[in-house]
């Protein structure tokens, strides 16, 4: 497939990069590994007249600040981040979630920041639009839905690896806008709308992610479930935090991060209040696991039955946590302070 | 506007002026007409078109040329020595984890990439080094079969110079 022509402008740094948005405005897309980008470009669902690449930026690897906290560069491979000993240390869930992104072919090219702004997919939207002269979906700029019979908005699936495990540690994006820098909860990027799924401003671009530094007596997990082991896009991903009390058997902080089954990822905000202050046993993980399917509203899709889906939501944050009170209470991948 | 671009193809200095929109793969196989790089979705999803760049395997498909300038590409033509198939390549014949043979240069270049790291894999190690190349023949038991030939024998003589 044959990419359409543009214009390539390669910035050796964010500030030149966020100064060619503002010229260039809406006729400008901005490339880091690329691996999203292009495969739109060839299906013509992309067609910028400029390409920002940011591949000659330069890199810092993965540090540690002096109050713990790991600041992971945005440009960071996939494969870096993934075996990065520094990121397997701190934050293991983000090395999981990075490792689990596509093949090894792709995570030596995506980077992080770019899979946190992967764009939201669906069955109809992602291929070729090359011949087609049907009218434009939601997400192509128009307003009708193909996937969904009378769908009145677009069904596109938020489906990054990275952006739960994110959730899950509490991470926050340092975002490069015109001068000035401002620092934003990786949770509070998205809108929830597929069509326009960042927050972020038209010419805002994330430098760097900041995972904060590790407490005691936490876990947290990573899981996805994808029909093939490598490649594929989540079916559903899933991460869990648990923090326990000093004693250990109780739950005192609890996130459950639910992706790639709706326009944005999602909390199961009352499966994770009723686990506080309970004391974590296999009949309070299973009802956990129950809850979060119960609350979670998955969008409706092509591939599989929403009732296969809350299924498999249930059993992958029941693993999840089941993993993390492992963890958390072994004290197996936990920093004291 | 065309670009001039330099960069290192299996150990030969190569200068070319290309457009921007060209991949990696295409300028492999049309102008410098190595097409042991086989063109398959276009799309980063079957690895039939991998090569190593900068001792990594990616996705030429997805690789735009201008963006290997000053890089060094190892494709499939440059694995054998003075007419020699590289060992990896011998343990494809001999197992036959060849059929149709359209994946089988991107799978040689992800197990060159797999064995150049980490020269006694296990066979985990070899499945999730080969699960970004799809192969629609041989159902991956002889591919795998081959790659651990291959790590013995090479582990045996003392690795790949290369």
């Amino acid at each position: 497939m044959q990419l359409p022509r543009f214009d390539l402008k390669r910035p050796s740094s964010f500030h030149e990069a966020v100064r060619l948005l503002v010229e260039y405005g809406n006729a400008a897309k901005i490339s880091a590994g690329g691996t999203d980008l292009l495969p739109r470009m060839k299906y013509r669902i992309a067609a910028p007249a400029t390409v920002i690449s940011l591949k000659r930026i330069p890199v810092s690897e993965p540090f540690q600040d002096s109050e713990g906290n790991l600041h992971v560069h945005a440009l960071v491979r996939l494969s870096d981040a993934a075996s990065s000993n520094l990121v397997r240390t701190n934050a293991p869930a983000l090395a999981d979630a990075a490792l689990a992104v596509g093949s090894e072919q792709i995570r030596n090219m995506g980077t992080l920041g770019g899979n946190v702004c992967l764009e939201p997919r669906c069955h109809y939207y992602n291929q070729s639009h090359a011949y087609q002269f049907m009218d434009p979906c939601f997400k192509r700029g128009g307003n009708l839905c193909y996937l969904v019979p009378k769908g009145n908005r677009c069904w596109a699936l938020a489906c990054s690896d990275t952006v739960p495990a994110l959730i899950g540690l509490r991470a926050a994006a340092v975002v490069q806008s015109g001068d000035r820098e401002y620092t934003i909860p990786v949770e509070e990027l998205f809108t929830g709308d597929p069509v326009r799924p960042l927050c972020l401003g038209e010419t805002d671009l994330i430098t760097d992610i900041v995972v904060p530094a590790a407490r005691p007596r936490t876990a947290v997990v990573f899981r996805k479930l994808s029909p093939r082991g490598g490649i594929d896009f989540a079916t559903v991903n899933c991460a869990v935090m648990l923090k326990l009390s000093e004693d250990r058997e109780a739950c005192e902080d609890a996130i459950i991060a639910i992706g790639a089954v709706s326009g944005k990822p999602m909390r199961a905000g009352q499966a994770e209040k009723n686990l506080l202050g309970r004391k974590i046993a296999p009949d309070v993980i299973h009802e956990a696991a129950g809850r979060t399917a119960s609350e979670i509203r998955p969008s409706m899709r092509c591939d599989c039955s929403i009732s296969y889906l809350r299924k498999c939501i249930e059993s992958l944050t029941q693993a999840a946590l089941e993993t993390a009170y492992q963890r958390a209470s072994s004290g197996d991948g936990v920093k004291p302070d | 506007m065309k670009r001039i671009i330099q960069m290192t193809v299996n150990g030969e200095p190569v200068e070319l002026a290309i457009e921007p929109n060209r991949t990696l793969l295409q300028v492999l196989r049309e102008d410098l007409e190595l097409t042991g790089t086989k063109h398959g979705c276009g799309l980063g999803d079957c690895g039939a078109c991998t090569v190593i760049l900068d001792g990594a395997p990616v996705n030429s498909c997805l690789v735009l040329a201008v963006q290997a300038n000053g890089r060094e590409v190892l494709t499939i033509e440059g694995l054998e020595e003075n007419g020699d198939l590289h060992p990896i390549q011998k343990a494809f014949v001999e197992k036959g984890a060849i059929q149709c043979g359209f994946c089988t240069s991107g799978m040689i270049l992800s197990a060159k990439a797999l064995l150049d790291h980490n020269p006694r894999p296990s066979e985990i190690d070899i499945r999730t080094a080969i699960s970004g190349n799809l192969c629609r023949c041989t159902g991956y038991q002889k591919i795998v079969e081959a790659i651990q030939a291959a790590s013995e024998t090479m582990a045996g003589s003392g690795g790949d110079a290369r």
